[in-house]
């Protein structure tokens, strides 16, 4: 039976690795090591000690600011930027076009994932921007994207209902799922569905036509006129055309609403002022309409009263959860023993994830030896995981070199199918829902070629750090005990490295027909030692990286290492 | 015996103009009406085996397309215009096919595959109880399942997998050396998922890379962890594995084999797929199915320009879409592929009949297939959609996609009725997507009367000379006559005394179009049919 009581076992570099290699994207050994010492539950906690709030990213080619202070608007046209003189570049230059922002923020995006501290909160701030997807190419305005990438950053943990109502008067929101034209008279009803299909109650076994089990189409109807009237601030000023210059004009007329969310205005004219009848489904709920900003307000905060008043809320979110931390299959015991129990805790506490997934984290389920390896490794923890993994590397002080070395992290997590903010639709990536190949989904015959491509490329001496590899695999290794042991030093990095132990005879394939091409295993020691006894004498360090290097392209390019 | 075919003075041309809009006279076939016996009826009776060397290319707009603004219902531009009066297409901006229907001014390309007579179009496709999520909807189309019916594997993975069944074990081999499907993607969508819940094709986006990352990948190892979800997961990536190695070569020296000879547009995503496709297909590989997709159709906003209609989100996308496909379909032509190739697109649903106040529409119903390609059959199936029909503001539903993917198994891969029935869970009627029957038709049964037996036409199908072969239990008149598939009458044979015993009949069927025939046989109150399939 699956259980959410406190895991008791074994607290080894494979359990302290397992949480490390799930809550986040992947550790170092330093990391592991120190998690083993702190014991798993100090480790969890830990996992969840808010980050520093990160510093805004810049234009990089000039460190120009274009994102405004917290809780502003930039409320004139942009300012043209003078490259050369950055005391002019004070503002969002809408000749670079929102894909060159864009740009910017996925670099900075790929580089805290890479350089934070160990902590669950840049998983969740991934996960919070699948669950609420936004395209960021679609929304087609830097700002608010970033501005709502940062919301989900900063509330990581926090309530879900929280996330839910901001989300629905973000400003990128309103722009990718139409709210901005959800007008009285002619309602648009794509984020009123996309709201209780994908965001909150999620869609059961439609019954009759039009009846989802947890809500209907009238449902879907009645929730796009409560959302009538509200749009995003201002954009149009940040990518002018000839045809905006109606909305731009009305602009002073309507005020920002919220302190902490500026992107949001409401227009009384274009709200549907009547009463929305909902279904069965809701009890036969009526929400009175409005006539003002703050009754409009208050009809939303009804609606998502309405919707996470019902049960089906919580275990549609525990659920996503569970499929992005744990397992995509959920059996019936899954449900009963695991999702429903997670789902009362998260009512309980007022929708606040962090000790729920605090719970699921530190449970006997969570650590079942039958689960290790039932995902394969998203795109990010592959790329990302990596890169946390390798200490040691360190881009040179240059801040072109810089951005292009994290850009790169962003491209190669776009090329496997993981663009940052880009999910291939409103529901997220595939991997996430698609069933039944879920975590499948990110290996292919076209990406998994590319991850080959990526790990191998770790060895190779790479420009922005100054002609080093990311990987010095001699040095990596000396953070083990007993290196001059083959087989020991391999099945610590597989400890590291993997999800599952090898069996016997791969190890013995690994250090034979691998490290040594050929070779007997022990002869790896006389080249080790010989390395340890004079480490600055080149012949003896390249007899031991040429078969090092080997080894690690090779542990990159097995099937076990996609392992999650 | 001399007997020569007369044709009454039809030219090929008028012959097809006439057989598509004559009234149907009833001739019985073995007691049934004649037509029953075209397409998929006449595949079972023959038990035709498939054709190997077609291609599919099967054509995704993800997103939703709105087929009223694609193909535009001139039949009632009114209510059109008045169901949409931001975003409707000018009537006379509109490409006319016919006088109910013209494509979107953006689609010129498409219109010149419709005057060459290369371009189906199938109105009004949708299902019963249509969905109107987008994945819910995506995964009933390419899964081929019912509307309440959650099904796991795909329309072509099933039918490929049954032509195929043991796959991926023994694969590749000496008939299929190469990848039975492409998608050109990063991802395999579900509608190549076989039997096993295993995927019939492979994930490719540019051949050259794919070979250059995958060579140097050592063999995947054979040993398993005791846990079965670890051990699942690694015999998955395994084969993924095992795959890009397998392939990366053939794919390449396809690739290099054939150059493409049309331009195509750059900037076109679309186009960019098919180029590939074009010389995997031209360089030889035997792959039957290829998928590509284009998105970017879910025009809730701003679908046309505020001011001209013309423009906009979705005129570009149409405009990708006939720049994309009418090219390839020359390059095709070009590399000598054309008889070998057909596409069709497909969207998870239409769109609301009526627009919204942001120059957009909401997420409908039924829509309009295009099946494009040599031998696709030309004209439009069905009619213009019925605006005065419409059920919340959604078109009415004309033909079930699953009619048109029974119609391209049986007509393009020569399924078997079993077969496609297998596949699509039911029997669907088929609809008339590919000229012609040119499929292998195995031998028929003699029918034996009381006053003859009469042999099945060979060959058959016939290319240019078959014969006609009866024996007479006794002498007497007898008349030989050939009707086309709506029983017209289309030419006599014989029409003298016999004598008893055996007596040939050569025939010339070069004059003929493809397509599917009757020989009749009748001496006295006796008459006996067999069926002959003109194929080119």
């Amino acid at each position: 039976m699956a259980s959410l009581v406190p895991y008791k076992g074994t607290w080894t570099r494979r359990e302290a690795a397992h949480l490390l290699r799930r809550a986040t994207f992947g550790a170092s050994i330093a990391e592991i090591d120190a998690a083993v010492k702190a014991g798993l539950g100090n480790t969890v906690k830990s996992l969840f000690t808010p980050l520093p709030i990160p510093k805004l990213p810049v234009n990089t080619a000039d460190g120009s600011k274009w994102i405004p202070d917290a809780g502003k608007v930039w409320t004139t046209t942009a300012v043209y930027a003078d490259p050369n003189d950055s005391s002019t570049s004070t503002a969002y230059d809408i000749r670079k076009g929102a894909g060159f922002y864009n740009g910017i923020t996925k670099t900075w995006w790929s580089q805290l994932m890479i350089l934070n501290p160990p902590s669950i909160q840049e998983k969740l701030t991934l996960f919070w921007s699948n669950h609420f997807a936004t395209e960021i190419s679609a929304v087609q305005h830097s700002i608010l994207s970033f501005e709502l990438l940062a919301y989900f950053r900063a509330n990581a943990f926090g309530s879900f209902k929280a996330l839910t109502r901001r989300v629905t008067f973000d400003g990128a929101m309103l722009r990718y799922l139409n709210g901005n034209v959800n007008t009285k008279g002619s309602p648009n009803e794509n984020y009123g569905r996309e709201l209780q299909e994908l965001f909150t109650i999620g869609k059961g076994p439609e019954i009759s036509q039009g009846d989802y089990t947890t809500y209907t189409e009238q449902d879907v109807r009645a929730a796009a006129r409560v959302l009538t009237g509200w749009r995003e601030f201002g954009p149009r000023d940040l990518v002018l055309t000839a045809n905006d210059q109606d909305l731009r004009d009305n602009q002073p007329k309507n005020a920002p609403v919220f302190p902490d969310n500026p992107n949001a205005v409401f227009v009384l004219t274009q709200h549907d002022t009547g009463d929305k009848q909902f279904s069965q489904r809701y009890g036969n709920r009526v929400i009175k309409g409005r006539n003002s900003v703050q009754g409009a307000i208050a009809e939303v905060d009804e609606l998502l009263d309405m919707i996470f008043g019902q049960d089906a809320t919580a275990e549609y979110l525990v659920l996503r959860l569970y499929r992005w931390f744990v397992n995509s299959d959920v059996s019936d015991e899954i449900r009963n023993d695991i999702i429903k129990p997670l789902a009362s805790q998260l009512r309980a506490n007022g929708y606040n994830v962090g000790p729920v997934l605090q719970t699921l984290l530190s449970s006997e389920h969570f650590f079942d030896a039958a689960l290790r390896g039932c995902q394969l490794r998203s795109p990010a923890d592959m790329v990302i995981g990596l890169m946390r993994a390798v200490p040691g590397w360190k881009p040179v002080v240059d801040p072109a070199l810089e951005s292009r070395f994290y850009g790169g992290i962003a491209t190669a997590l776009a090329a496997q199918q993981m663009d940052l903010n880009e999910p291939a639709s409103v529901a997220g990536w595939e991997a996430y829902y698609q069933s039944p190949d879920f975590y499948r989904m990110w290996l292919t015959t076209a990406t998994l070629p590319l991850r080959n491509g990526f790990t191998d490329a770790l060895l190779v001496n790479n420009n922005a750090l100054g002609r080093k590899p990311i990987l010095d695999t001699v040095a990596f290794v000396k953070q083990l005990q007993g290196v001059s042991d083959s087989l020991d030093m391999i099945a610590q990095l597989n400890e590291i490295f993997f999800a599952v132990p090898f069996t016997e005879s791969t190890t013995m394939m690994l250090a034979e027909e691998v490290l040594m091409n050929g070779g007997r295993y022990y002869e790896w020691a006389t080249l080790w030692n010989a390395h340890l006894a004079d480490p600055t004498k080149s012949s003896a360090f390249n007899a031991v990286r040429t078969p090092l290097d080997r080894l690690f392209k090779y542990l990159f390019r097995m099937a076990e290492f996609q392992l999650g | 015996m001399k007997n020569e075919l007369t044709f009454k003075g039809l030219s090929r041309r008028s012959f097809i103009t006439r057989a598509t809009g004559a009234v149907t006279l009833p001739i019985l076939f073995n007691g049934l009406p004649l037509q029953a016996f075209d397409g998929p009826a006449l595949h079972d009776l023959y038990n035709v085996e498939a054709e190997t060397d077609r291609v599919l290319v099967l054509v995704q707009l993800n997103g939703g397309n709105d087929g009223l603004n694609t193909v535009i219902p001139l039949n009632d531009y009114a209510t059109y215009a008045r169901l949409r009066p931001n975003i409707a297409i000018p009537e006379k901006s509109a490409l006319k096919l016919t006088s109910g229907a013209g494509l979107h001014p953006n689609m010129k390309g498409m219109q010149q595959l419709w005057d060459e007579k290369k371009l189906g179009i199938i109105q009004g496709v949708s299902y019963p109880n249509p969905n109107l999520s987008h994945f819910r909807s995506t995964d009933i189309w390419m899964s081929a399942s019912a509307s309440n019916v959650n099904e796991t594997t795909g329309w072509l993975g099933r039918y490929l997998n049954m032509e195929h069944p043991n796959y991926p074990e023994g694969f590749p081999n000496a008939t299929m050396p190469d990848p039975i499907a492409i998608q050109m993607a990063a991802i395999v969508g579900l509608t190549l998922t076989g039997l096993e819940n295993q995927s019939m094709g492979i994930a490719l986006q540019d051949p050259e890379t794919f070979y250059r990352l995958v060579s140097g990948t050592d063999a995947p190892g054979s040993d398993l962890p005791s846990t079965k979800l670890a051990a699942a997961n690694i015999t998955y990536v395994r084969e993924v594995q095992t795959k890009s190695m397998q392939f990366s070569t053939v794919i390449k020296a396809a690739a290099d084999k054939a150059k493409n000879i049309e331009t195509y547009p750059t900037g076109n995503k679309l186009a960019d797929q098919l180029k590939i496709v074009a010389r995997l297909i031209a360089g030889g590989l035997k792959t039957r199915v290829y998928v590509v997709q284009l998105g970017g159709f879910d025009t809730h906003a701003g679908q046309t320009d505020a001011t001209e209609p013309t423009m906009g989100t979705h005129a570009n996308l149409l405009q990708q879409v006939s720049e994309a496909m009418t090219t390839f379909q020359r390059d095709i032509e070009k590399l000598g592929a054309a008889e070998r190739v057909v596409a069709m697109t497909f969207s998870e649903f239409g769109r609301r009949a009526n627009s919204n106040e942001s120059y957009g529409t909401d997420h409908g119903t039924s829509a309009p297939m295009f099946v494009l390609g040599s031998l696709a059959q030309d004209g439009i199936a069905g009619t213009s959609p019925n605006l005065s029909m419409l059920k919340d503001g959604n078109l009415p539903i004309q033909f079930d996609f699953r009619q048109i993917y029974a119609s391209i198994l049986e007509q393009w891969f020569g399924a078997k009725k079993s077969v496609v029935k297998q596949v699509l869970f039911d029997d669907f009627d088929s609809v008339k997507v590919i000229k012609g029957q040119t499929t292998s038709v195995d031998e028929t049964p003699a029918v034996s009367t009381q006053a003859f037996t009469f042999a099945p036409v060979a060959p058959n199908p016939v290319r240019s000379d078959a014969t006609v072969s009866y024996d007479l239990r006794s002498e007497g008149m007898v008349h030989l006559n050939l009707f086309d598939n709506l029983g017209l009458h289309v030419a006599t044979l014989v029409n003298e005394y016999q004598s008893s015993g055996p007596h040939s009949v050569p025939v010339s069927a070069s004059p003929l179009p493809s397509g599917s025939y009757v020989v009749e046989l009748r001496m006295g109150n006796e008459r006996a049919h067999q069926v002959m399939v003109v194929a080119r």
